[in-house]
């Protein structure tokens, strides 16, 4: 028996040392920390400030993340984990609205000369950092040379037409193009140009591994409060943001919580231990089952225009051959596709610009009408190509490469795979980890098909050229080697002109171009949409899950 | 109490090994005749999506409208070849280097021996993780990796019973008769070193398809072949609305495991039964790693 | 005592150039791979050969890999594990924070499985082929065979969903955090399933161990005799047979202690726990290597090290093994 003692003690003691180490700071409380009843008890209490909305203040809320962010630094990374993180805490000059349209953020206001050379913006005043010094545009013209210009990876590109940076006052910046590029304005929102404090990050320390990425100081809605590594990272109301006056951010805290599985996200949605998911974290079959549901709301057609490409290798046969993508085109059963793996809320593409690109989309081009879904045609013109059937049935094997991310895409890939398996081409699967798949795609370009997200980021310079131009090299660009003039040409002139009705006859052309030549079909245009707690008020004018959250409150805490 | 419980003991773990035997019995003659038990192709998509369990489709349909009495089925094939062929690769390799490290003993069981414990000591799932993820996830590699991680645990029963043996007096009996090494090893020592090897690869054949499903669970299984590690992976986030994704292939593992552990057991106290019952030193089960 | 001591040393002695072994093997497979940090760094976008560039200096990348290797065996010994690019961090911070909630569920597992399996082993033995015994047999066998990841979900699906007992997961509540002994509690809270999931299987070897050893060890000459001699069943039970039957869960225990360190991934994906494992899978997917070749080492260097004591205690309780 006095073994059975001894060992209670050590357990004791086991679990006193390990709760109390392991976990660096842990979430911190605040003095105005309420709690939202749920799994965990606790008292439904609100604060009261003086000012408006004080109803509306209050509140914790969290966030499921899928992964655990590396950095806190939004401006130099592309990972959703740490920009759903870092661009509550940093901002950009614009964001974007539902459209796409360009709203003013840390720039109040803006003019861009008649030649498209030189835009001026007017910086918001009054604006503070999180340390309390004040935001100027010194610290726009430092995060523009020293970091947008080189690690942006979005952004990068675009200022290598930037030749002049001017600081014309503490409230005034000037850049300088040396050609017209329509697209630079959507690529200075937080996502892909955010600004960082020079005060901070201006000591010469290498960016990429500057202790601040990992206690940052923006001038976001909200502030850094501590990273549990592993579990959450905490952020706490700005409450010197530049909408306070109308009351906002409203939360008190938000909570971004790692999760390392869509199965967990969504058991902890369920068990009350997380109240937002959103876009990426959120899996299609969870958002279908639970957006009816009366615990939560569900807000559908979050504008992220992602689609599911099917990417031909044009230097393999019987790919190189246009008449033989069609006919591969038509025995794909795209709304087979929306209907099962994307429970009908997807939509079925119409042309190679997602009509969720808005004025980018002409409306005239329909792929599902030029290239039908049907079996018999499909077979009829391979036939009639020359590339009968053997004794097997089967007519040419060609592979698919995809990456193992997600489920959709390992579902979307074997329902092509029956597909085609009846018009007797045998899809052979290699479905492979991301970096692996990268070298093979890339590098060693060995692959006849390529299934793969591309996200066109609001605007088809910004992320759908690099898909279709000739000089796009690299990873995540134009995999299939698929090179013309007359595309080149369009996309340029898309690029150099500007406003949308400078821009979009380009890519009204562009579209007659692409369903001509077929280089890729997207299977699918991607369902977005965000699940949350019944009682928590949505995001009001935001296409993605990166800005506005200032605008989210509990109208009723449950 | 009686005093000699042991025999009584002794009888009962054996039926064991037929209950075990029993339920290998039913799953290996399912998964040898599934192409003819199967209703359709387990890939063969269908308009009838999450359907539960209904005349048309015994165990229901999947979220592709695919038949899951029919992946069920098929994955009964794969999985248990998975356990079987990996566990046959490291008995394969286990029987070898025990064998040699035994019979020749001094340097070259000093050498194998400090290989053997360098396996065991890495994490195993760990490295099938790294290996699939860095080199691919087809059903071959993993059946691959699975074996050459569970060879160790071989080796060591197998050298432990081989040195026993060789010295035995039969052994030297049948040296005495001038017969050549070679023939001593296979005929004399092997078959009787095996006894324990067996009952490890039992084990083992569990093992390995648990550790397959555990793969396909992280998302490193291999997702173009229909084994219950990919059906359990699909049936995920179907828990709530889809119970029959999910219960069918996990039970498929469990009472394949569960069955070839009840074999496995049983063999070995059968054999136990043959020796008495020393002073409570029962010789731990060799290296009873698992993955967790 | 002494001969103990040496042959500890020893086998001590014999496990540093596995460690070294160990530490080559890690840096050789992630280096060998295809794919690198950089491009697992830029995300899904095309970077800049300049970029490139930049990052693989600043990350010593572009060195010839001997070079690096030696480098890191260097820093190594003196304490530094490097630096982790995915998670911009020191990857000895990283490990320590992720390493106490390794610990915890491990030992806490072990723990449940260890005074269960005695307990459970020896009420199974005191009456062989009884309810208990047969139960438990069953019980164990199906604890041994039960995938971990399914039976965690059916769990939290049962008491964090549908009853709302147990949290659906992570070490920690998020909402409401209490600090001191309040702390303590919630964390004991939040690994009541995982703990309970993960110990099944060492629950299952553990009994059965005790249970074999007791039978055998109530059958033995000694414990004949000392019936014979009047002795209470009872006392031969505790002070024999149970004491005999130890020696070999010790050893089990011991064995799989380390291993299991090294296998919760599974169990801390299920349960969103967030030690070790997760922070391994996650830099293998990234080729983080300074963070896959520390836990490698740190993991290795536990088993090592618990093997050791286990050898130790081993020799302490049967005194045979070192003669």
């Amino acid at each position: 028996m006095k073994r059975y003692r001894w060992i209670g003690a050590l357990l004791a003691m086991v679990l006193a040392v390990a709760a109390c180490s392991g976990g660096g700071g842990g979430a911190s409380s605040t003095t105005s920390t309420t709690s939202a009843s749920g799994n965990e008890g606790g008292v439904t209490s609100t604060t009261v400030e003086p000012g408006g909305a004080e109803d509306r203040r209050g509140g914790t809320m969290i966030q499921a993340l899928s992964g655990e962010p590396s950095s806190l630094n939004p401006a130099i990374t592309t990972s959703t984990a740490d920009l759903y993180t870092g661009c509550k805490i940093f901002e950009g000059l614009v964001r974007f609205d539902k459209e796409y349209n360009i709203l003013p953020s840390l720039a109040e206001t803006w003019e861009i000369s008649d030649d498209g050379l030189h835009y001026t913006f007017h910086l918001r005043q009054g604006v503070t950092w999180h340390d309390g010094q004040p935001f100027t545009a010194e610290d726009v013209a430092w995060t523009f040379e020293n970091v947008t210009s080189q690690y942006g990876p979005r952004s990068a590109a675009a200022f290598t037409r930037v030749s002049e940076i001017t600081v014309v006052d503490d409230h005034t910046i000037e850049l300088t193009l040396t050609e017209p590029y329509g697209s630079l304005l959507s690529l200075l929102t937080c996502s892909a140009s955010a600004i960082l404090p020079k005060h901070i990050y201006g000591d010469g320390v290498d960016i990429l591994t500057h202790p601040r990425n990992n206690d940052p100081v923006g001038t976001g809605p909200f502030k850094f409060d501590s990273w549990d590594r592993g579990t959450a990272v905490t952020l706490v109301r700005n409450e010197n943001y530049w909408r306070v006056d109308e009351g906002m951010p409203y939360l008190d805290r938000i909570i971004m919580r790692s999760f390392d599985s869509a199965q967990a996200t969504i058991q902890a949605l369920e068990a009350g231990e997380v109240d937002v998911v959103t876009d990426y974290s959120l899996d299609v079959a969870s958002y279908n089952r639970l957006k009816d549901d009366p615990r939560f709301t569900g807000v559908g057609g979050t504008n992220n225009p992602i689609g599911h490409y099917w990417i031909f290798n044009l230097e393999r046969e019987p790919l190189n051959d246009v008449a033989v993508r069609q006919a591969l085109v038509k025995a794909i059963n795209v709304a087979f596709v929306n209907d099962k793996v994307y429970f009908g809320l997807g939509g079925v593409p119409k042309s190679h610009i997602d009509t969720r690109l808005g004025w980018a989309h002409s409306g005239e081009v329909d792929l599902q009408q030029l290239y039908p879904y049907s079996v018999e045609q499909a077979n009829a013109e391979l036939d009639a190509l020359g590339l009968t059937r053997d004794a097997n049935g089967l007519r040419f094997t060609i592979d698919l490469v995809y990456f193992i991310e997600t489920s959709e895409l390992e579902e979307t890939a074997q329902i092509l795979r029956e597909n085609l398996r009846e018009i007797g081409v045998d899809l052979q699967l290699r479905p492979l980890e991301q970096n692996v798949a990268q070298n093979v795609i890339w590098s060693d370009e060995d692959f006849d098909t390529f299934l793969v997200r591309f996200n066109s980021f609001g605007d088809v310079e910004v992320g759908l050229r690099r898909l279709y131009h000739c000089d796009a090299t690299g990873p995540f660009t134009n995999p299939g080697h698929y090179c013309t003039d007359e595309v080149d040409r369009l996309l340029e002139q898309g690029a150099a002109a500007s406003g949308p009705e400078g821009r979009a006859p380009y890519y009204h052309e562009l579209e007659k171009v692409l369903a001509r030549d077929l280089p890729n079909i997207s299977v699918i245009e991607r369902p977005a949409a965000d699940l949350l707690r019944k009682g928590l008020v949505p995001r009001q004018n935001s296409p993605d899950a990166y800005d506005g959250w200032e605008e989210v409150y509990w109208e009723q805490q449950p | 109490m009686t005093a000699n419980r042991v025999p009584r003991v002794r009888r009962a773990e054996r039926q064991y090994a037929t209950v075990g035997a029993v339920i290998v019995a039913v799953l290996l003659v399912i998964a040898v005749l599934s192409p003819w038990i199967a209703k359709h192709d387990p890939f063969a998509l269908g308009e009838t999506a999450l359907a539960g369990p209904s005349a048309n489709a015994w165990f229901g349909t999947d979220n592709l409208g695919r038949d899951v009495w029919s992946q069920f089925v098929y994955g009964a094939r794969l999985s248990l070849t998975v356990g079987v062929v990996a566990a046959l690769i490291g008995s394969v390799i286990g029987v070898g280097v025990g064998t040699i490290a035994g019979v020749r003993g001094g340097v070259t069981d000093a050498l194998l021996m400090r290989l053997t414990e360098a396996v065991l000591i890495l994490p195993r799932f760990i490295v099938a993780v790294a290996v699939v993820a860095f080199l691919g996830s087809g059903i071959s590699r993993i059946i691959m990796v699975i074996g050459l991680m569970s060879w160790p645990g071989v080796a060591r029963i197998v050298r432990a019973e081989v040195m026993k043996v060789k010295n035995l007096e039969f052994v030297e009996a049948a040296r005495a008769s001038g017969l050549g090494r070679a023939s001593i090893v296979f005929r004399e020592i092997l078959p009787n070193s095996l006894g324990p090897a067996i009952v490890v690869a039992s084990l083992d054949i569990g093992q390995a398809i648990l550790v397959e499903a555990g793969l396909s669970f992280l998302g490193l299984g291999d997702p173009t072949v229909m084994s219950w590690g990919t059906m359990l992976n699909n049936s995920q986030r179907f828990l709530a609305q889809a119970w029959w994704m999910a219960i069918f292939p996990g039970a498929g593992i469990f009472l394949s495991v569960l069955g070839f552990n009840m074999l496995g057991e049983g063999l070995r106290a059968s054999r136990r039964g043959t020796k008495r019952a020393r002073n409570g030193s029962a010789a731990p089960d060799a290296g009873g790693e698992v993955a967790a | 005592m002494n001969s103990v001591l040496r042959y500890s040393l020893g086998r001590a002695a014999q496990s540093i150039p596995l460690l070294l072994a160990v530490v080559c093997a890690a840096f050789a497979l992630v280096k060998a791979s295809p794919g690198d940090p950089v491009t697992a760094l830029a995300g899904d976008f095309p970077i800049s050969e300049e970029y490139r560039r930049e990052v693989e200096s600043r990350y010593g990348l572009d060195q010839p890999w001997p070079v690096q290797l030696l480098k890191y065996l260097g820093s190594v010994v003196r304490g530094d594990l490097g630096f982790s690019f995915m998670n911009n961090e020191e990857v000895s911070t990283l490990i320590w924070q992720r390493l106490g909630p390794t610990v915890l569920l491990t030992g806490g597992a072990m723990l449940l499985a260890s005074i269960g399996g005695v307990v459970v082993g020896t009420l199974a033995a005191r009456r062989p082929g009884g309810v208990v015994d047969v139960s438990s047999q069953l019980a164990a066998f199906a604890a041994y065979a039960m995938p971990v990841f399914w039976l965690g979900q059916l769990l939290i699906m049962l008491f964090a969903i549908k009853l709302g007992w147990l949290p659906a997961g992570g070490m920690r509540s998020l909402r409401d955090p209490k600090t001191g002994f309040e702390g303590v509690l919630q964390v004991g809270k939040h690994m009541i399933l995982p703990a309970v999931v993960f110990a099944a299987r060492y629950f299952a070897i553990t009994m059965r161990v005790v249970r074999d050893g007791v039978i055998g060890g109530m059958d033995s000459d000694y414990s004949i005799a000392a019936r014979a001699r009047g002795v209470k069943e009872r006392r031969i039970l505790v002070s024999h047979a149970l004491r005999n039957a130890m020696l070999p869960v010790v050893t089990i225990l011991s064995l799989n202690l380390g291993f299991a360190m090294s296998g919760t991934v599974l169990i801390e994906t299920v349960f969103n726990w967030p030690g070790l494992g997760r922070l391994l899978f996650d830099a293998i997917g990234s080729r983080d290597y300074p963070v896959v070749a520390g836990v490698f080492i740190v993991l290795t260097s536990a088993v090592v090290v618990i093997n050791l004591i286990a050898d130790i205690l081993y020799g302490v309780l049967d005194p045979r093994v070192t003669e």
